[in-house]
This record gives structure tokens, sequence and C-alpha cells, in this order.
């Protein structure tokens, strides 16, 4: 995997932003991938997807033969969606179904198109989560949890001798907590930068209880105030969560 | 200023310096003439200390201080202990930048409390080193070592509730213990709890006590010798651990989850740690609760969210080091993510605990790899 949210310019001058992009040394072939979660293919997108040619991608990634590299785009999808997204592009799919991973369309790289003709088994209920932990346009429910552990972790290695829980500074060292990989593009990290003094202020502002436990903590850290930190950051976590499904 | 022991000798050579250890033992009690003073016998003591920090020459801690100061070896230093009215000398072999020695032979109880006050200081990152059950297994058919003996300190805490607590203390030393651990073995509820927490280790010719050594090498890095005076020996068994440890720590921070670049390709590397529990964990929210309150011996600080049925995600804090980590729980298994930059000493902490408090037969077979390769 060598990019992930990452921009690249078309020689065309439109853009697209793919959510992974991995390659093949040995191949030297790229799969580029755009995930879908919801019901809606943007034509537009879909159009620029097709008009990728290997030589705009090649810059961005790494090959020992750049000029031969060859690539595939599809789309990542859930099984309860496919249907309907399939009926608006003629790209290949990833499809994540219950308990297997199927293709659906064809690869151009025949090697790609036979490992992934038969179905790859999935354990559904313990699938690894933790290798990307959010993208700025998640909920705020979503976010909230990594920003309550990226303050702990904060203080716990005394990172800042006093925190100012909204500067740019700060928003760096959770951004280094979230994404300790910097698997996460420049123009993202940036996003993510600015959406996590936007809900760092906001958890401020409504909650005096952290607050108040982040200056105690500030001062002398000791176990049981972590505790009771851990206590009020679970409340907020839990919180949001509330306040997602109802809004849902 | 109350000076508790001997002032330690500043050592100029190799040899000396053994001398010196050599001199800091008592006579054995097998050897012993006065029995009615053994029960205060000082036995030279090891504990074996890892940090990515190194070691600072001088700190405060928490209810003492130290400072280091220099012998005529390059790697003895002497650590100056002060607490209150009491000072403490103990030497401190820093011949590795990352495992460091620290010889002893105060009481165990002093010489466990400064260890302590080390490994709890915030500002620094020495931890104790973490010996899992197959580790000190390993450890004690090592060339030269044979195996006397081994203790188990087992307490369920992690997954039942406070009234179905189980417990076992065994001390077994002697010929006949691998067959007492044998019925151990037979047994499946005993097997639970057979974790070592320590493992007995014989070295050298039993003729002459100068000649052998009996340590009793406990699941946290600390080695206490029992018997005999043979102080090469001691430091044989020592040093056959850190080989051993060293190697694990580094294979496991290998696999710790980033980019990395090899010629000039960066890629996103790493794997998790697959913890299998072949007895099912009875109370999910109890065993989460428990291993991410912050406090000793797991110092993990965790929130949990539900991510599936019986399937919970943890974002957690390692405290000794403030290094992020994901954790994925089910009854039968955990995931454990460690990033670049984090200590690998953290997955050991966490198999050697997991044994002693929840169940011996936790296993990580990514490590087992790792320290088998």
């Amino acid at each position: 995997m060598q990019l992930v949210e990452y921009t690249i310019r078309l020689r065309e001058s439109d853009i697209i932003c793919p959510d992974v992009v991995a390659v093949s040394k040995r191949l030297l072939h790229a799969i580029v991938t755009d995930c879908k979660s919801g019901h809606e293919i943007d034509p537009d997108q879909d159009r620029r997807y097709s008009a990728l040619h290997s030589g705009d991608l090649a810059p961005h990634v790494t090959t020992h033969d750049p000029e031969r590299l060859a690539h595939d785009v599809c789309y990542v999808d859930n099984q309860s969606n496919h249907d309907f997204l399939a009926n608006h592009t003629q790209l290949p799919f990833i499809t994540f179904c219950k308990d297997s991973v199927v293709k659906h369309g064809k690869f151009a790289l025949r090697e790609l198109d036979r490992k992934l003709s038969s179905r790859i088994p999935l354990d559904p209920s313990r699938e690894p989560t933790s290798y990307y932990p959010f993208s700025p346009t998640d909920k705020v429910a979503v976010i909230v949890p990594h920003l309550m552990r990226a303050l702990i972790r904060c203080l716990a290695a005394r990172k800042t001798a006093r925190l100012k829980l909204t500067d740019a500074e700060f928003a760096h060292q959770i951004l280094l907590a979230i994404d300790p990989g910097e698997l996460i593009g420049h123009r993202h990290a940036n996003a993510l930068r600015n959406k996590i003094r936007e809900v760092m202020s906001m958890l401020l502002e409504t909650n005096a209880k952290l607050k108040d436990q982040v200056l105690k903590l500030e001062t002398k850290y000791s176990a049981g105030t972590a505790q009771a930190m851990a206590r009020t950051c679970a409340d907020i976590a839990k919180q949001y969560e509330t306040q997602s499904r109802i809004t849902d | 200023m109350e000076n508790d022991g001997q002032r330690l000798a500043r050592v100029s050579t190799n040899k000396e310096f053994l001398d010196e250890l050599e001199r800091m033992l008592l006579p054995p009690k097998a050897h012993d003439d006065d029995l009615s003073d053994r029960g205060r016998l000082r036995e030279l003591k090891t504990f074996m200390l890892e940090s990515n920090d190194g070691f600072a020459p001088r700190a405060d801690l928490e209810h003492m201080s130290y400072e280091l100061s220099d012998t005529g070896l390059d790697w003895i230093k002497i650590m100056t202990v002060t607490e209150g009215d009491r000072n403490y000398q103990l030497y401190l072999d820093v011949s590795d930048k990352r495992f460091f020695k620290l010889h002893t032979n105060h009481k165990s109880e002093i010489a466990s409390k400064i260890v302590r006050e080390l490994t709890d200081d915030r500002n620094h990152t020495l931890d104790n080193t973490w010996l899992y059950h197959d580790m000190l297994k390993r450890l004690a058919s090592k060339p030269g070592n044979h195996f006397r003996g081994f203790g188990i300190s087992y307490s369920n805490k992690l997954a039942l509730g406070d009234d179905h607590l189980e417990d076992l203390t065994l001390n077994i030393r002697g010929s006949m213990a691998s067959e007492i651990e044998d019925l151990i073995r037979g047994n499946d509820r005993l097997n639970k709890a057979g974790a070592y927490d320590k493992v007995s280790i014989y070295r050298g010719d039993g003729a002459d006590p100068y000649e052998c050594v009996q340590d009793d090498v406990h699941n946290y890095g600390y080695f206490a010798i029992k018997h005999g005076k043979s102080i090469q020996d001691h430091l044989h068994i020592v040093e056959y651990c850190k080989e051993d440890y060293s190697k694990t720590i580094q294979g496991v921070e290998n696999q710790r989850i980033g980019m990395n670049t090899v010629d000039g390709e960066r890629f996103l590397d790493g794997n998790s740690f697959y913890f299998e529990f072949p007895n099912r964990i009875s109370d999910l929210d109890v065993f989460i609760a428990r291993v991410f309150n912050s406090a000793h011996p797991f110092q993990l600080w965790g929130l949990k969210q539900k991510i599936g049925d019986g399937y919970y995600k943890v974002l957690a804090v390692d405290l000794h080091t403030g290094s992020s980590m994901d954790f994925e729980i089910a009854d039968d298994m955990m995931r454990a993510y460690i990033f670049k930059g984090s200590c690998g000493n953290t997955i050991l902490r966490l198999l050697t605990n997991l044994q002693i408090y929840f169940d011996s037969q936790t296993r990580c077979p990514m490590v087992e790899a790792i320290a088998c390769k």
C-alpha cells in the first residue's frame, strides 16, 4: 500500500482522490481503489477514474520501472449496496460480503483477476479495524473516542508542558497519536487537524468536568485521575454515539 | 545520613568487579555455620530493566532520588539511592544501551522498592523485563542450565467477578519438580493456573559452592542467588536471558505498524499480535475493565467501543511509554496493534501478565515464532 486518500492530478487537468493505491513491484501493477459505503456513484468521478492513465499515476508511486507501470481502478463496496452501484459504472468491484470478499467485473491484470475469482473467506465477527483510524468526513461520534485517547496519550507521555488544547501544535500531537504510521496524505492531514481543533474546542466548551480533569493531570499525573478521566471520556464517547444513533 | 549496607568499591578492572560481587555474597545457606542469622541472609540479586531512553544520571523519584557515579570501568556505575536519611548503593551495568542490570545484596524488599520507584517514574521509561512462561522454560534449558523447580503465583483477577476468585501459590524445588509439573499439566483447572512465576536454575559443579549457583529467576526480570557462590554462573544465566529477551523484543518491534521504506519504496508494514485464549473469557466487560484500568501490572488506559456482537475495540494508551495501542477483543481472542515508535516491551508485559492473572494457556503465536526463529 503506497497511497492513502491521496490527490492525483490527471493530464486532462482533472483530479482524482483514491482511498487506497496499492502497488505490486513484481507485477509492475497498481490497484487504485475508491471505497463506497453509500448508494451513489458520482458519474463525473467515475469518468475521471476511467480517464486515469498509468503515466498520471507513475510519478506518485515507487517502482523500478515507472514507464511499464500498468493499473486497475476498482470500487470497494458492501454486498448490501452492490446491485445498485453496479448499474452505474463499468469499473470492476471488490465487494465485502457477510463472510467473504468477492469480485465483480473484470480486472485488466490476468493474475489479479484470477486470484480474485475465487471467494476470499472472512471471519465476519473478527475483522481488523485498526489499520486506518478515521477520515475527516467521519461523524463526530467516530472521531471523539480517538481524541479522548490522544488526550490521555499526550498527558501520559508529557508531550506538552502546558497543554493548549485548541492550538495547532496540540492538533498536530493528536494527529500523530491518531496516525502514528503517517498514512494520511498532506491534504487530508490538514483537514484532520482542522477537524480535531474544531471538535476539541467544542468538547471543552461543553464539558467542564473534562476540562477540570485535564488541568489536574497537567499538574500531577495520577492513576486515579486518569481512571476518572477515562470514565468521563467513555461518557462523552457514549453521549456522541447515542446522538449519532438518534440523528441516523 | 545513614548508610544502609556497605559502600561499594570503585572497581577498575573486570576481575575486581567480579570479586566485589562475590564479596557481596554472604556464605550460602547450606554452608552457613551460624544458623541463627539465616533469616537475614542477603543474597546477591540482579534486576534486568529495559528502557528506550537510556538511564538518566540522576533523578528525583516519588519517594527517593538517585545519582550515578563512575567507577574505573566505563560500563559499571555506582547508583546511590537516597530515601529520607538513608542511602543505598547498587552496581549498575550499562554495557547494553537498552537493557540495564542492577546488582545488589540489599534485602529483597528494599531492592524491590527501589526498582518499583524506578519503573513507576513517569518521567522516564524504565520498565521491568517481562519473562513469560515459555521464555522462562527456555532459559532453564539453555546449555549448562539445569531446571531445579518452579513457582506459581496465580490469581484470576481478570475474567471473573469478585465472588469467583481463583488463586494458587506454589513453590516447588528439587529433583522431582518436573513430576509435580506433569501432574499440574494433566489437570485442566490446575494447568490454567500453572504459568511460571519463577524458575529455579542450577549451574555448575555442586561439590564446591564457589563452582556452582542456583538462581531463582522471576518473571519480572529478577534473578536471586539462592545457593552457591559462582558469580560467573549467575551472570551467565542473566546474559542468556538478556540475549533471548533482546532478540524477541527486536522481532516484536519489527512488526510494529507504520510506513517503511526499502530501496526507496514506501509501504505500509507491520502486523497485529494475535493472542489466543483457549479457555474463553467468561465476562468480557470485567476483563476489559480490569486490563485497561490504568494500574499495575498492565499499565494500560483504554476506551471500549462495541464493534460487533461480543466483539470490542479498545483505544488504549500504554501509560508506561505514552504510546497508542489498539485492541480488538472477543471472548476467545485479542488482537493488539503497536505502532512505529512504541516499545515492544508492552507486548511481553501483556503476555506475561495475562498468563499470571488470567490463563497460563494464553498464547501469542507471533511472539513464539519470533523467539524460536
